[in-house]
């Protein structure tokens, strides 16, 4: 009965997923296609062609990624790998579960495919901006006839300063791979951090770990892993990666080092290094309250002698506004009294035409006149 | 007795000054008689008449001839029966009159019943303003609607609803792209602010499930 009503539960937390979550989710895809130099295990080093494509659905509640990628060494030796991540988390805004999954597939010229799937449920405490998560997992891994299951105990915790992401990840494995990948069965330990930067064009990224192998490896081993992306046009990007990678025994790919550019393509605009800069001479408007009356409002026109206002909440009569520092702001300071919510505007530098701030939507009242769309929060 | 003139005479100037702030003067006298009719008929009706005023007086300020400011008046007061009867329960003149302005940029009502039922106690004049926003940036209507009711949904903060709503604009203009990438990329950048989203795609197959990097990385 318990195990019905749990069952229930979950049914009901997908439903409430696909109702409120499902049609409002943003999808991005990406396809890829680069060139590195690699060293697998038991592979003579040499040079790699790759293309693989991502597809990223991001709900309120929900993630899911699909990725593929073929990488051709020789005329007779291919990978390819192909995987699937989702995850699930409690309703908002303070969700306490989480619910992951992951399925892959390796496979390799000569070689036996690998197909993996894993399951996760962590609990979770904190916000987006800082938190940590512990859980328990598992799964199975086949690759030729033979069959293992993995354990796992998993932990991390993220703290999101501005543009730098912080994480750090502690896990526990144990799992029976083929003969092939290890004589017996396998358990360890992995401690890792990562730091990620992402801001405007570019995104860097540093992580590494420390693996400490209780039974059918080396006691201790080590995987680094650095990126950059560079977005110098909307839709394409350039990537640099390089790195260095412990067998993975569940999904069965093997010990990799590389190193590789490739270009990213996506359908989404994203900023880049092709966009203008913001010209910070032009007037800038912005709002912000100082109790459940009054609000105060600054313009930033670093070359004006004299600025001024008119707006809904001036009764449209010209306010001249006075400088402050860096800024400008209504004279005798205090804020005004302005009520929540949308108000239009307009200014006036040096006794110029009257003019939207440079970053207000623009609503044009009349073929002749435009006003700023302010939201006062 | 000196005490009671007192309070009398306060309730006087407040009744006074909130009658000032209705009255309308149009550039001619049968402008301003029609235009005070339909103010008139809106205060009857229970209605914020104060936003009939200020689009009213808009179209003054813009120079739009008598009938096109007796127009406008009466469009505004039929958005504001409309609207008030789209954000029911919430009955806040500020809310209706947020409510009458999306209206005005063709928001449909269902949005904003929507809207509505997503925040059922706190106002929704800010979310209704950044929803304005979003459509006057040209943010397709329906994925504006998403975003805000999102927003809503994993308990963004007013001042986070204004960052979106005031910047989208010169995203635009700084992407040269649409609109619509514009406010995604907003929404996406404001995740981590907001109520958990599950750990990213790259937190899970970097240090979640696996303890060594998979996908694309990996040749």
């Amino acid at each position: 009965m318990r195990r019905a009503r749990l069952f229930s539960y979950f049914i009901c937390q997908l439903g409430s997923l696909a109702s409120s979550g499902f049609l409002g989710a943003q999808v991005e895809s990406s396809l890829e296609i680069g060139a590195s130099r690699l060293r697998q295990a038991n592979v003579p080093s040499g040079n790699s062609f790759s293309g693989g494509a991502t597809i990223d659905w991001l709900g309120e509640r929900g993630q899911l990624r699909a990725t593929a990628l073929a990488s051709r060494q020789t005329e007779s030796r291919w990978t390819g790998q192909a995987a699937l991540f989702g995850s699930l988390i409690g309703n908002s805004p303070s969700p306490w579960w989480q619910l992951d999954v992951a399925a892959s597939n390796y496979a390799q010229t000569s070689a036996l495919p690998t197909t993996s799937a894993e399951g996760a449920a962590r609990a979770r405490l904190g916000s987006g901006l800082r938190g940590a998560a512990l859980g328990l997992g598992g799964g199975a891994s086949v690759t030729g006839g033979h069959t293992g299951g993995v354990q796992r105990a998993l932990g991390d915790g993220w703290w999101m300063l501005g543009p730098e992401r912080f994480v750090a990840s502690f896990g526990w494995t144990h799992t029976s791979p083929p003969k092939a990948f290890a004589p017996s069965a396998v358990s360890y330990a992995d401690a890792a951090g990562g730091w990620r930067h992402e801001a405007g064009a570019l995104s860097l990224g540093i992580s590494g770990g420390f693996r400490f192998q209780s039974s059918g490896g080396p006691d201790v081993d080590s995987w680094q892993l650095v990126d950059g992306t560079a977005w110098f046009a909307p839709h394409a990007a350039l990537v640099l990666t390089a790195g260095r990678t412990l067998a993975d025994y569940v999904r069965g790919t093997p010990r990799t080092t590389w190193a590789g550019v490739s270009l990213r393509l996506s359908p989404s605009a994203h900023f880049s290094l092709a966009h203008r800069t913001p010209d910070r001479s032009l007037p800038r408007l912005a709002v912000t309250r100082i109790n459940a009356e009054r609000v105060e409002i600054e313009i930033t026109a670093p070359n004006a002698a004299t600025v001024e206002l008119m707006a809904d909440f001036t009764e449209w009569q010209p306010i001249k506004l006075e400088r402050a520092g860096g800024v400008w702001r209504v004279a005798g300071g205090g804020g005004r009294p302005i009520t929540s919510g949308l108000h239009r505007v307009s200014i006036r530098v040096d006794g110029g035409p009257w003019t939207v701030p440079s970053n207000l939507p623009r609503a044009d009242a009349s073929p002749d006149a435009s006003f700023g769309l302010v939201t006062v929060p | 007795m000196r005490r009671a003139g007192l309070v009398a005479c306060c309730f006087a100037l407040h009744a006074a000054a909130a009658q000032d702030s209705l009255r309308f003067s149009g550039p001619d006298a049968e402008t301003s008689r029609q235009v005070s009719q339909i103010i008139e008929s809106a205060v009857a009706a229970g209605l914020p008449a104060s936003q009939i005023v200020a689009k009213a007086n808009l179209a003054v300020l813009v120079r739009a001839p008598g009938p096109r400011i007796v127009e406008t008046a009466r469009a505004v007061a039929g958005r504001l029966e409309v609207a008030r009867r789209s954000i029911m329960p919430h009955e806040l003149p500020n809310d209706i009159v947020n409510a009458e302005e999306a209206l005005s940029y063709n928001v449909p009502t269902d949005i904003l019943r929507q809207i509505s039922k997503a925040s059922p106690k706190a106002p929704i004049a800010v979310p209704l303003s950044v929803l304005t926003q979003l459509v006057v940036t040209r943010v397709p209507v329906d994925r504006a609607g998403q975003i805000v009711l999102a927003m809503l949904r994993r308990g963004a903060t007013p001042a986070q609803l204004q960052a979106l709503g005031n910047g989208v604009d010169a995203d635009v203009r700084l992407l040269g792209a649409a609109a619509l990438d514009a406010a995604n990329l907003r929404y996406k950048n404001l995740n981590p602010f907001l109520a958990p989203m599950p750990a990213s795609a790259a937190n899970a197959d970097n240090l979640g499930l696996s303890s060594s990097p998979t996908g694309p990385k990996k040749p």
